[in-house]
C-alpha cells in the first residue's frame, strides 16, 4: 500500500473548481515531483491534502483518509507541509519557530536532539537562533521553514515551491542539503516546483499537472531525457 | 505633598484595575483581532457570582478563586459557542455581537440579582501602612501587587511555556500554526478564558470601592479601552502602562481640577484617547497601524 | 420588472396605511406610532452611517438628545415656531456632527466605536452639567403643537400626521440620495476604502459628511420627539437609547431604507410588551435579538423576503451570497464550526 494514495481528487475555492479529478500516489521513501505551469493547481494539491480547501474524492495517507479533517489533525498524523511563501512566524525567533515545528511531539529529549541536528544541517540558522525569523534572508527563511517541518519527524514531507524567489546558488544549496537529508533518513517527499529541472534532478518520479488534471506521469530520469515531453510540458 | 503621593498611589491602584481589563482586551484582540465590548459586563457578571457565593457562606478567598475558575470556563464556552461562528467576518458584525452580549449580560444580571447596588467585601484589610512618611492604604498597595503578580504570571506563560508559545503563534499566523499541529480553535478558547478570568479579577478588586451593581464596569470598560488604546492595542506592556497613566491622570484631574468633578471624569480618558490616536495612532508601545482610518 | 412594481405597490400600501392610522386607533396607539416614525427617522440616519457607509457609531443618542434640547430651548426660550425647530435642529446637529466627525473619523472602526460609546455614556451627565440651560434632572416642559381648527383633527392625530409628513420627506431624501452618485460613493467607502480612493472618492470628506448627515437625521428626530412628548429630561437619552437605534437598524436591515421603519417598530413595541413581564427582560431581548439576527439573518428583516425566496427556490443571489459569506467567514486554519 502506498503511503499516499490519491484518486479522483477534486478541489475548489468557493465556486471555482481547480483540481478536476486527479490520481497519483507516493510510495514510502519515494521522492515525487509535481510539476506544471502556473495556475495548473500544484499548490492546490498540497492545500487539499492539508485540509485547507474544499475537496471531494479520495486521498488516503497510510490507509486513513485525509479529506474532511482539520489541518492541525493532518499535521499531527505526520504530514509536514512547507507552504508557499514559507509561512514562518516572522516576529518569533528562529529557535521558537523550530520549537513550534515540534509542537505535537511529547519527547522533550528527542526534540532537543533534533534541534541540534537541524542546526547541523543548516548552520546559518544556529548563527541567527535568537533573531526574529522575519529578519532572515529569503534563503534562510526557506531553510528555516524546511527545518521546522523536519522538527516534527514527519512521515511525509510536502514542499510548495521552495525555490520561489531564491537566487540559483541558494536554491542549489537548499536542494543539496535536502538531498542529503532524504538519503540519510529515507524521507518520503512530495515536491511541488516551478523549476522543473531542479525538481527532476531531485525526484524519483514526476507528475505534470495541467489545468487541474494530470497530463503526464513517469520516472524522473525518463521525463528528463525525453526532449518532446520537456519541450511541450516543461518549457525547456 | 503627602496628599499628592496618596492621590498618585490611589491613581496607580485604580489604574491597575483598568490595566487588568485592558490586558484582557489586548489578549483577545491579539489572538482574534476582535474588540470585546462585553469584557466589562462579563467581569461584572462574574463579580456578582462571587458575591452570590460569598453571601451563600463561602469564605471570600475561596469564592473569588472559584469565580476565577468559573469565569475561565465561561470565557472558553463563549468563544466556542458564540464568537467562533463570527470569527474572520466583518468588524461590524462582531461589534454588534459583542454589544449584544453587553446588553444581554447587563440585563441578565439585573434580572437575577436586581438593580440595586450593594457592598462587596474587600480582599484586603481596611488598614494603612506608612511608607516613607506617607500613609497609604493597604488596599491600594494590594491591588497594585496583585496586578504585578498577574503580569508576571502571564509573562511566564507566554514566554516560557509551550502553550504560551502556541498561543502567540496562533495569534500571529493561524494558517502556519495549523500546519505545525496547533489546534487554533483551542488557543482561541484559552485566550478568551484567560481574558474572562482577568476581567473577573478586576471586578472583584474594584467592587469594594465602586459598590456592586449592574453598571459597575461601565465606566471601567471605557477607561480600560483608553488604556489599551494608549498602549497600542497589541501590546501587553502598553496596556499596563496605559492603565497607570489613565488611572493617575483621572485621579489627579478629579482631585485638583474643579470643572471636572466626579461625573465628567469619564471625559478625561476619552480626551486622552482622542489626542493620542491623532498624534500617534499606534499608541505608545504598539507596533501595527491599528487605529488610523 | 415585476420586482419593481411589487416594490412600488408595497410602498403605496404602506403609505396608505400610514395615513389612515390616526383614524383607526385611539390616542395612545397613535402616540406610539408617532414615536415609531420618530425613531425611524433617527434610525435611518444611523443606517446611512453604519449600513451604507460602513462606519460604527454607538453615540447616535447623543445627537438625538442635542436635537431634542435644541428644539425644546428654541420653543421655550426663544419663542421659535415649532415647525422651524425641525430644520434648525437638523442644521445644528449637522454642524455638530461635522465638528465631531473631522477628528473622530481619522480613527479606525473600533476606536470610532469606542469614542462614540463614550459620548453616549457622557450625554446624560453633560445634560445635567449644563443645567442652567437644560434644567438638568428636572427636565424641560415644552408647549406642544395643537391642531388648527380648520383641519377638524384631534391634537394627537395632528401631531402624528405632522410627524408623518416630516418623516416622509426625510425618507424620500435619503432614498434619493443613496440611489444616486453620492450614494454610490458612500457605499464604495463601505465596501473597500482603498478601492474607493482609487476611483476618486474623497474618503475623509465622504465619511465626515455622512456622519454629519446621520447626526442631522438624529437631530430632526430629536426635535420631533420633543413635539410629540412635550417634555425632555436626561434619563431619556442614556446609553440604552443609542443601543436601541443600533438594534433597530440591525433588526430592520442594514443598508436599507425600509429597514429603519421595521426596526423602529421593533424598538417601540417590543420593550413595551417586554417590560410588562419584567423590566430587565427588555435588555435580555435586545441583546439576544442582536446576536440572533447576526447569526441567522444578518441582512435584517428587510432581507427576509429575499431569504424566504432563496429557501423556497433554493437559489442564492450571487451578491447576497458574497456578502453573507463575507459576514460569516470561518476562522483561518479552522474549518467552520469545528474545534
Amino acid at each position: 500500500m502506498s503511503l499516499l494514495e490519491v484518486e479522483g481528487l477534486y478541489a475548489s475555492y468557493g465556486q471555482v473548481g481547480v483540481l478536476q479529478g486527479i490520481d497519483f500516489s507516493v510510495e514510502r521513501g519515494q521522492k515525487v515531483a509535481m510539476l506544471g505551469p502556473n495556475g495548473a493547481g500544484k499548490t492546490t494539491v498540497l492545500r487539499a491534502l492539508s485540509g485547507m480547501v474544499r475537496t471531494s474524492g479520495r486521498a488516503d495517507f497510510d490507509g486513513g483518509s485525509l479529506l474532511r479533517h482539520p489541518t492541525a489533525d493532518i499535521a499531527r498524523r505526520g504530514v509536514a507541509h512547507v507552504p508557499e511563501g514559507r509561512g514562518t512566524f516572522a516576529s518569533l525567533s528562529v529557535t521558537e519557530n523550530l520549537k513550534l515545528g515540534a509542537y505535537a511531539r511529547r519527547d522533550a529529549a528527542g526534540v532537543r536532539e533534533d534541534l541540534e541536528r537541524c542546526y547541523g544541517w543548516f548552520p546559518r540558522l544556529r548563527e541567527r537562533d535568537r533573531q526574529p525569523a522575519g529578519s532572515l534572508s529569503g534563503g534562510e527563511q526557506q531553510m528555516l521553514a524546511v527545518a521546522r517541518a523536519l522538527m516534527s519527524r514527519p512521515r511525509l514531507l510536502m514542499l510548495d515551491e521552495p525555490s520561489l524567489g531564491l537566487a540559483p546558488i541558494v536554491t542549489r544549496e537548499l536542494f543539496g542539503v535536502l538531498g542529503e537529508i532524504c538519503a540519510e533518513h529515507a524521507m518520503t517527499v512530495l515536491l511541488v516546483e516551478q523549476n522543473a529541472r531542479l525538481a527532476l534532478d531531485f525526484a524519483d518520479h514526476a507528475y505534470v499537472l495541467e489545468s487541474g488534471r494530470i497530463a503526464l506521469s513517469g520516472e524522473a530520469d525518463r521525463v528528463k531525457s525525453d526532449d518532446e515531453v520537456r519541450r511541450s510540458y516543461l518549457g525547456y | 505633598m503627602e496628599r499628592f503621593v496618596q492621590v498618585v498611589v490611589d491613581g496607580v491602584a485604580t489604574g491597575s484595575i483598568y490595566a487588568a481589563v485592558a490586558l484582557a482586551l489586548v489578549l483577545i484582540y491579539r489572538s482574534t483581532t476582535i474588540v470585546n465590548f462585553a469584557q466589562g459586563e462579563m467581569a461584572m457578571f462574574s463579580t456578582f457570582v462571587a458575591w452570590g457565593l460569598y453571601e451563600g457562606g463561602v469564605p471570600l478567598g475561596l469564592a473569588v478563586l472559584t469565580t476565577l475558575g468559573l469565569s475561565f470556563f465561561a470565557g472558553m464556552a463563549i468563544e466556542r459557542g458564540l464568537i467562533r461562528h463570527f470569527e474572520g467576518g466583518e468588524t461590524l458584525t462582531l461589534v454588534i455581537v459583542t454589544l449584544g452580549m453587553f446588553i444581554l449580560l447587563n440585563s441578565l444580571a439585573g434580572w437575577i440579582w436586581g438593580f440595586e447596588n450593594r457592598g462587596f467585601p474587600s480582599l484586603f484589610p481596611d488598614d494603612s501602612v506608612t511608607l516613607g512618611g506617607v500613609r497609604l492604604s493597604v488596599e491600594s498597595l494590594g491591588i497594585v501587587a496583585v496586578l504585578l503578580a498577574v503580569v508576571g504570571l502571564l509573562t511566564l506563560l507566554f514566554q516560557r511555556t509551550k502553550v504560551g508559545l502556541a498561543m502567540r503563534a496562533a495569534a500571529l499566523n493561524p494558517d502556519s500554526s495549523a500546519l505545525v499541529g496547533i489546534r487554533v480553535g483551542h488557543m482561541l478558547m484559552l485566550g478568551w478564558g484567560l481574558a474572562a478570568a482577568l476581567g473577573a479579577l478586576a471586578g472583584v478588586l474594584v467592587a469594594p470601592r465602586l459598590f456592586l451593581d449592574v453598571n459597575l464596569m461601565g465606566s471601567v470598560l471605557i477607561y480600560a479601552f483608553a488604556a489599551a488604546a494608549l498602549g497600542g492595542f497589541d501590546s501587553a506592556l502598553g496596556a499596563v502602562v496605559g492603565g497607570w497613566i489613565i488611572g493617575v491622570s483621572e485621579t489627579l484631574a478629579g482631585t485638583y481640577v474643579d470643572f471636572i468633578g466626579s461625573d465628567l471624569k469619564i471625559l478625561v480618558p476619552l480626551g486622552i484617547i482622542f489626542v493620542v490616536l491623532l498624534v500617534r495612532p499606534s499608541g505608545l508601545f504598539g507596533q501595527s497601524e491599528v487605529a488610523r482610518a | 420588472m415585476t420586482d419593481r412594481r411589487v416594490r412600488i405597490a408595497l410602498v403605496c400600501a404602506v403609505a396608505l396605511v400610514a395615513v389612515l392610522i390616526p383614524f383607526l386607533f385611539g390616542p395612545y396607539r397613535v402616540g406610539q406610532f408617532t414615536l415609531v416614525l420618530i425613531y425611524a427617522v433617527a434610525a435611518l440616519g444611523l443606517n446611512l452611517l453604519v449600513g451604507y457607509n460602513g462606519q460604527i457609531s454607538l453615540g447616535h443618542g447623543a445627537f438625538f438628545a442635542l436635537g431634542a434640547y435644541t428644539g425644546a430651548l428654541l420653543i421655550e426660550k426663544a419663542d421659535v415656531p415649532y415647525l422651524a425647530t425641525l430644520p434648525a435642529a437638523g442644521a445644528l446637529c449637522f454642524a455638530a456632527g461635522y465638528l465631531f466627525g473631522v477628528p473622530a473619523l481619522r480613527l479606525r472602526g473600533l476606536y470610532l466605536a469606542l469614542v462614540t460609546l463614550g459620548l453616549a455614556i457622557a450625554t446624560p451627565q453633560l445634560i445635567k452639567r449644563f443645567d442652567d440651560l437644560t434644567e438638568g434632572t428636572q427636565g424641560l416642559t415644552v408647549e406642544q403643537p395643537t391642531a388648527p381648527g380648520w383641519t377638524g383633527l384631534a391634537d394627537d392625530q395632528f401631531l402624528y400626521l405632522l410627524t408623518l409628513a416630516a418623516a416622509a420627506i426625510m425618507f424620500l431624501a435619503a432614498w434619493n440620495l443613496m440611489r444616486g452618485p453620492i450614494g454610490r460613493s458612500v457605499k464604495a467607502v463601505r465596501d473597500g476604502e482603498i478601492a474607493a480612493s482609487t476611483i476618486g472618492v474623497d474618503l475623509a470628506a465622504t465619511k465626515t459628511r455622512v456622519f454629519a448627515l446621520s447626526a442631522a437625521y438624529a437631530g430632526v428626530g430629536g426635535a420631533l420627539y420633543v413635539l410629540a412628548l412635550g417634555f425632555v429630561a436626561p434619563e431619556a437619552f442614556t446609553l440604552t437609547l443609542s443601543f436601541a437605534f443600533l438594534a433597530a437598524i440591525v433588526v430592520g436591515g442594514l443598508a436599507t431604507v425600509s429597514g429603519a421603519l421595521l426596526g423602529a417598530l421593533f424598538i417601540e413595541f417590543v420593550p413595551v410588551y417586554a417590560s410588562d413581564v419584567n423590566d430587565a427582560l427588555t435588555g435580555v431581548i435586545y441583546g439576544g435579538v442582536l446576536i440572533a439576527f447576526m447569526w441567522v439573518l444578518p441582512e435584517g428583516a428587510a432581507g427576509l423576503p429575499r431569504r424566504l425566496r432563496e429557501l423556497v427556490l433554493g437559489r442564492r443571489h450571487p451578491e447576497v451570497a458574497d456578502r453573507e459569506d463575507h459576514l460569516k467567514a470561518p476562522v483561518r486554519g479552522v474549518p467552520a464550526g469545528k474545534a
